[in-house]
């Protein structure tokens, strides 16, 4: 019994080691974890997330911009078209109209013949309109082709136009639905972060409480030992006063209340042992459960669920994705429209310079035949067929450069329309005239957010992986802590033995001890610390009897579990 | 800087033949790479080259391990071999979407790495392992 309780030091220490050991470990960890969190939720809800917030509103401003500025291209193509329509309807007499000119040069000619030298003021008429006719019908008919031209374009330009713009609304309403979608889930995120910000702090808090708990409990692991030395220690001097083999001697008088004595001390050693080590595995548990809780806040946090494709990550990656994929998309339809609303600038430009001739030839026209009335007005009566023919001519001019009027202003229109097909950036969004840099800064803000994305991802592996390891560690310290069996086994082996023994000998020498002593032993058993100890040995060193005093003077310790109170003697 | 098991290569994930182990060690290395990288947000910068990495692990490791496999005549061959097939075209397709352009695939990366070592490395190689040292073919 004896070599088993000797034993019993050795062999439960291996075990309180191996859990002071990994303490500092299981401190560290915690610590890292809950860095990790701090960073990690500060990264949402901190600084940096109020960035990530700005850089989200900013692309949604950009992106519903874009829309409307896309909107407003649409309606300007249909503007053109619909402008464009005038263009041939103001040509569209320019033929008969030329040969109307020519026929009154003819009828101009053949009549100044007719009138001899009094007419032949009016030759000057024929031969004015007549190459000025011809320039109309050439102005006219280079208007009239790129009026073709442009209609083709306007045609081309309108399928492929149209085409565009609803792709780009199109992309662009998926793209603010998913930047809504980011903003909505990123503000969710910082709301729950917030939240998890102070949970972890008290989460943590509950880690080094358990862990100074753990500490306490292996420290009252050590008052048992003293105890178990303590008992050890005293029997090895009954032993010594009372040998088990030696004939024919009677055992000690005292002999049987140090057995009770030391029971007694058993009883308490083993309670108080077994209580530490329910608690250092309470406390282990207790530390598992809180790192388990902030590695499922950390991932609640992050909206990882059961389903990894869930993750919050995941969707702000593919939100990422459908906005950068977006975004070269209204890039490249961007500039197939500038190029498109350039072409037909380009074209409308070349019909705007035939038409002012056309309209510069009509004036002149214009001003021969008011000429050509007065003149025939002073011919008198001989004159009235000339003056008709001027009359006639001046109509003519009239209504042609009515038409090419109507021409120029819808052409002037179509410029202005043309422009904004693909209009500039909103003030305030973007100083520039190209689209692009606006694009560049909202796929910047895109990484941006993504490269976020990816730290937080990062962060919360990390947790994921140290929760892990810690909760491995503190299974791992628990599956091996065998001291508490192997301790109760032991001591109650030994109190067994040790009240057979008292039985032995109480039956040897019933009346040896008188019921004062008895009572006075089982007192101390019962008040036992060994402070009273140190302290009795003081007094019956010095001369003093033992005595109720002695006892009753102190006060009975309290039974307060989570203090070491006097029991704690070498650390 | 801090690194959870997740991304060290432990001695019982050993399959027993050095060239195999070594192999393994080096994915578990391109995913803490890869992590490290993340974790200062340039993960972006890393997806390129490791996605090339990886196509070519894909046909060298499969290629030694599959070899491996036939030559101890290993009951899951076929199943362990339709596992790689499966790999191979998803690093492939995410290869070639990389190639394309698409920088925001980070953490779609990461969570392929981590699931093939979890379900792939650290579960269905270490059971070839166990194979081998049942059939006494490693120490």
């Amino acid at each position: 019994m004896i070599q088993d309780l000797e034993g019993l030091k050795s062999a439960t220490e291996q075990d309180f080691l191996a859990v002071g050991g990994s303490l500092m470990e299981f401190r560290s960890t915690a610590r890292n974890i809950s860095a990790e969190i701090t960073a990690l939720t500060d990264l949402i809800s901190g600084e940096q997330g109020n960035l990530i917030s700005r850089a989200l509103s900013r692309i949604l401003a950009y992106s519903k911009d874009m829309d409307s500025r896309a909107e407003t291209g649409g309606k300007a193509l249909a503007n053109v078209s619909e402008l464009a329509r005038v263009i041939p309807n103001a040509f569209s007499q320019l033929r008969s109209r030329v040969l109307l000119f020519r026929t009154l040069c003819t009828l101009t000619r053949i009549e100044t013949a007719r009138l001899g030298s009094a007419g032949s003021e009016f030759e000057m008429l024929a031969e004015a309109v007549k190459p000025l006719s011809e320039s109309i019908h050439l102005s006219g008919e280079r208007v009239l082709e790129a009026s073709s031209q442009l209609e083709q374009c306007l045609q081309t330009a309108i399928y492929k136009g149209s085409g565009l713009h609803n792709r780009q609304l199109a992309e662009l309403r998926s793209l603010i639905g998913s930047v809504m979608e980011s903003v909505q889930s990123f503000e969710e995120a910082r709301r729950q972060a917030h939240e998890a910000g102070s949970r972890q702090s008290a989460q943590h808090q509950d880690v080094c409480a358990a862990l100074d708990s753990l500490v306490q409990s292996i420290q009252f692991h050590d008052i048992t030992r003293q105890q178990i030395e303590h008992v050890l220690r005293s029997l090895r001097q009954l032993l010594d006063e009372y040998p088990c083999h030696s004939e024919g001697s009677k055992p000690p008088a005292h002999a049987g209340p140090i057995l009770n004595l030391q029971i007694s001390q058993l009883a308490s050693a083993e309670s108080m042992f077994a209580g530490s080590v329910e608690r250092m595995q309470h406390d282990l548990q207790e530390i598992a459960a809180r790192v388990r809780e902030m590695a499922d806040n950390s991932h609640t946090l992050m909206g990882i669920g059961s389903h990894e494709q869930d993750s919050f990550f995941l969707q702000m990656e593919r939100s990422c994705t459908a906005i950068l994929r977006a975004l070269g998309n209204c890039d490249t339809d961007s500039a197939q429209l500038r190029s498109m609303a350039s072409g037909l600038e380009e074209t409308i430009a070349r019909m705007q310079v035939s038409v002012a001739e056309i309209l510069d030839i009509e004036v002149q026209i214009q001003r021969i035949a008011i000429n050509a009335t007065i003149r025939a007005a002073h011919l008198g009566d001989s004159g009235n067929a000339l003056n008709k023919i001027a009359e006639t001519m001046q109509r003519l001019v009239f209504d042609s450069s009515r038409n090419t009027s109507d021409a120029s202003a819808a052409l002037v229109n179509m410029t202005a329309s043309a422009r904004l097909i693909s209009p500039e950036p909103e003030p305030g969004l973007g100083t520039v005239a190209d689209a692009s840099p606006v694009l560049e800064e909202m796929r910047e803000a895109v990484l941006e957010l993504h490269s976020s994305s990816e730290r937080s991802f990062s962060q919360v592996t990390e947790v994921a992986c140290l929760s892990s390891d810690l909760v491995n560690g503190i299974d791992s310290v628990l599956t091996g802590f065998t001291a508490g069996q192997l301790f109760a086994r032991v001591i109650s082996n030994a109190r067994t033995e040790l009240e057979k023994a008292r039985s032995e000998i109480e039956s040897d020498s019933p009346e040896e001890v008188s019921p004062e002593t008895s009572r006075n032993l089982e007192t101390f058993a019962n008040h036992y610390t060994m402070q009273v100890e140190r302290d009795i040995h003081d007094s019956v060193a010095g001369g003093v009897a033992l005595s109720d005093p002695i006892l009753s003077a102190r006060p009975v310790p309290k039974s307060d579990e989570n203090a070491l109170g006097d029991n704690v003697e070498l650390f | 800087m801090i690194v959870g098991n997740a991304f060290r290569w432990l001695p019982e994930y050993a399959v027993g033949v050095p060239e195999i182990d070594h192999e393994h060690q080096g994915l578990f290395s391109l995913a803490e790479k890869l992590h490290s990288a993340m974790r200062g947000g340039k993960g972006g910068e890393f997806v390129n080259p490791l996605l090339n990495e990886l196509i070519e692990y894909t046909q060298d490791h499969f290629a030694h391990e599959e070899a491996l496999m036939k030559r101890i005549a290993y009951p899951h061959h076929e199943d362990h071999c339709r596992q790689h097939e499966e790999l191979r075209t998803k690093v492939r397709e995410m290869g070639n979407r990389a190639a394309a352009g698409e920088i925001s695939m980070t953490i779609e990366v990461m969570q392929f790495l981590l699931s093939w070592l979890k379900s792939h490395t650290t579960t269905s190689d270490r059971r070839i392992g166990t194979y081998m040292r049942k059939c006494g073919l490693v120490p």
